[in-house]
């Protein structure tokens, strides 16, 4: 598993090419499918989860060129303006509780996959997440959670 | 109190509190107040602002049935859609102002006592939110000392009128002068309704 915060501001290399395209400039996660979607390389500029190769401490591949695309949909431009970035994010739970603000998340590099949110006042399960908005990271109430919400 | 999240609250305290989606995390709104019925002892709905602040009252409003959960932080709703402006009976009565006077009525013993008047309604927050009692101010009988507030929880039974509650001389009994002690007196009180005939009750 891979914090978030450490792949943030990586290079992006090309497979294809082996050229430097940019570097992650904003990671996009959505919720659901509580994944990340996207990574932003460049102003305007993504590339699909689904097309990086491998996620290294020193880069971040990207099956090539061609691969950069620009927002699909208004909820994509949404995101590129920041409305849905997860550092600091509000964390409220269906039952109307706060539950801190969001400090780093942590994916299966493989999937994309969320596993895990570190919040302000501690970890709970990404299997919780329910949905994540401009407000807030809404996040289903758990009585056996050490964070029930 | 029947889990580690439960939590009561002042229903003026949710003033201002924003309402937010389930389905998208958004915040949708802001309560600009609190609505009660006078013919029954629950809470009507909320009125609406705007957030932000260029914010102004909103057409819509929030009726209490369509309340996902009452939080610390937040009213939940399952989705914006739950917001009404179509129901004209629902936002008469919610932006009416007949229905708000519970707030001032006199709170009566059935053995013919004042004990003083509503100034709020206390909301057992869990699961399922449900109105438990009121806050009573002015009330010389309960409190010679200082005149303060205090909390009563609500009978299972209870007369509501516009002008005043009709609660069992019983509840007197079952009185608290602070809100954190005020979820146990509710269960005791409901206790003693459930075990003691009236008959028997004093």
């Amino acid at each position: 598993m891979r914090r978030l915060s450490e792949v943030a501001g990586t290079k992006v290399m090309s497979k294809a090419s082996a050229q430097k395209m940019g570097k992650i400039e904003r990671i996009l996660v959505d919720v659901p499918p509580r994944r990340v979607t996207a990574l932003q390389v460049a102003r305007d500029e993504l590339v699909d989860w689904a097309d990086v190769s491998g996620v290294g401490h020193d880069a971040v591949v990207v099956s090539s060129e061609e691969s950069v695309r620009t927002a699909a949909d208004a909820r994509e431009e949404r995101a590129l303006s920041g409305d849905f970035d997860w550092k600091g994010k509000l964390v409220v739970s269906d039952r109307g509780n706060e539950m801190g603000n969001v400090v780093d998340l942590e994916l299966d590099e493989s999937s994309g996959q969320l596993e895990v949110v570190h919040t302000t006042e501690g970890r709970l399960e990404a299997g919780r997440l329910h949905a994540l908005g401009s407000y807030c990271l809404v996040v289903r109430h758990d009585d056996s959670s050490d964070l029930p919400g | 109190m029947s889990s580690s999240t439960s939590l009561l609250l002042r229903a003026t305290d949710l003033i201002g509190h924003p309402v937010v989606t389930i389905d998208a995390g958004e915040a949708v709104a802001e309560v600009k107040d609190v609505v009660y019925g006078t013919t029954e002892a629950a809470l009507l709905g909320f009125t609406l602002n705007h957030r932000g602040f260029l914010g102004g009252p909103m057409k819509q409003v929030l009726a209490w049935a369509r309340v996902a959960a009452l939080g610390r932080h937040a009213v939940m709703i399952a989705t914006a859609g739950d917001l009404d402006e179509r129901d004209d009976v629902l936002v008469e009565d919610l932006k009416g102002s007949r229905h708000r006077n519970v707030i001032s009525s006199e709170v009566i013993t059935d053995a013919g006592e004042r004990l003083g008047e509503v100034t709020d309604v206390v909301l057992l927050v869990d699961a399922e939110p449900e109105v438990v009692g009121y806050e009573i101010g002015g009330s010389e009988v309960l409190t010679p000392h200082s005149g303060g507030h205090v909390f009563i929880p609500l009978p299972e039974t209870l007369a509501v009128s516009g002008e005043a509650l009709m609660v069992p001389a019983a509840v007197r009994d079952f009185v608290s002068d602070d809100l954190a002690g005020f979820g146990a007196s509710v269960e005791r009180f409901r206790e003693h309704l459930r075990t003691t005939p009236p008959e028997h009750r004093p």
